[in-house]
């Protein structure tokens, strides 16, 4: 029972002799591993409902929050309500797509195609963290931090809530943190790719596994985006 | 060692034997999901930006937006899983085991959102009256005092 270790079991298919569901080993694990991470963010977001709730008169409003391009240079451009996290929602978006391309060319055997997607896949995360950086500088320079809000952003009866604060920087830098985790990942995913030791292992599933971490990112950015800038 | 390795991945496992067609097809796929998903943002942003503006001031309730917007994301989601994370070319079996824990969710969202409500109703005096602002400065509301509450 000792020799029964986890090398051993993926090499005997799952030690039953054929793949449970038709899926690998590896690939199971990071499904269950992301159903997981799901239950965080979700308990995350569903607390974040609950205060607001309680303070839905003093909740600020998003339009409000949200209204500049934080970008330094671009300052003078006010009252766009959503446009600068609608860009950075479509730089996520993009680099979903650039992972998944890579993700086939991995299913083809395709060395230089995975290369030529992981890169844009990169750029497009590190992107995103530097709009995040932006974003956090501008409104901690507003006044809102983890515990303080600014008068300017109260609700509808006059006081806000300093919760928001909060649950926007906790939230967001728990979904920035996994992005930056991704860009991690994808930077050893390109290091071995390009030493071609998946070519030399018969398959490029890492390609894939780490893929789906990624678009599991972009999965909960939607809810973020949802949660704390449209609603 | 490499020979046996390959044995491991099955061969019918759809996208590590990736044929033509279902090459060039999944890869149109993906280009009609980038444009679906690109869509419902845009539609997203402007939905809520004209619900706020025009509809609110004239009385139009909040959750009216919040369930549009709610239906919406949810099809973003189910996009971005279906295509992206392949679900939709995994067996019957796999699908349920990543969807069916999901479920036990349903019921935490429903209770804490009551709760919340529920506390936010409770946050009112005899009168049926909001605190004076003044009163949740102590519980760490910030005060902008337009008067209207004296």
């Amino acid at each position: 029972m000792a020799a029964e270790t986890v090398e051993n079991l993926k090499e005997s298919h799952w030690g039953g002799g054929v793949p449970p569901m038709k899926a690998s080993y590896g690939k199971t694990m990071m499904w269950y591993f992301l159903i997981s991470d799901t239950f965080t963010f979700v308990a995350f977001l569903v607390s974040y409902a609950t205060v607001r709730m309680v303070n839905a008169e003093s909740w600020p409003k998003a339009s409000k929050v949200f209204s500049s391009i934080p970008i330094p240079g671009f300052e003078k451009f006010h009252d766009l309500p959503l446009v600068f996290v609608s860009i950075m929602t479509f730089i996520l978006i993009i680099s979903s797509v650039t992972m998944v391309r890579a993700v086939q060319e991995g299913a083809r055997m395709n060395r230089a195609g995975v290369i030529k997607f992981l890169l844009p896949t990169i750029g497009f995360g590190i992107l995103f963290l530097l709009c995040q950086f932006f974003e956090w500088t501008h409104l901690m320079h507003d006044g809102m931090t983890i515990t303080t809000m600014p008068a300017k952003f109260a609700g509808e009866n006059g006081t806000v809530a300093y919760q928001f604060g909060s649950y926007f920087y906790i939230i967001t830098g728990f979904h920035g943190l996994h992005v930056l985790g991704g860009v991690i990942l994808n930077l050893y995913l390109l290091l071995r790719t390009a030493k071609g030791d998946f070519d030399r292992l018969g398959h490029y599933e890492m390609v894939e596994k780490i893929g789906l971490y990624w678009h599991f990112v972009d999965l909960v950015w939607v809810y973020v985006f949802l949660a704390f800038y449209l609603m | 060692m490499g020979q046996h390795h390959n044995e491991t991945y099955p061969k019918h496992d759809n996208h590590l034997a990736l044929s033509d067609g279902d090459y060039h097809h999944h890869k149109a796929d993906i280009w009609k999901t980038t444009g679906i998903l690109s869509f419902v943002t845009i539609a997203e942003v402007i939905f809520a930006i004209w619900y706020e503006k025009s509809m609110m001031p004239s009385g139009a309730p909040l959750w009216i937006l919040q369930l549009v917007l709610v239906v919406m994301s949810l099809l973003k989601a189910g996009f971005i899983m279906a295509v992206f994370m392949h679900v939709k070319h995994e067996t019957k079996a796999f699908i349920l085991t990543i969807l069916v824990p999901f479920s036990l969710l349903i019921w935490m969202i429903i209770s804490f959102i009551y709760d919340g409500n529920d506390w936010n109703g409770r946050n009112k005096n005899r009168f049926g009256e909001k605190p004076h602002p003044s009163v949740l400065k102590q519980h760490g509301g910030i005060v902008v005092d337009h008067g209207q509450h004296h």
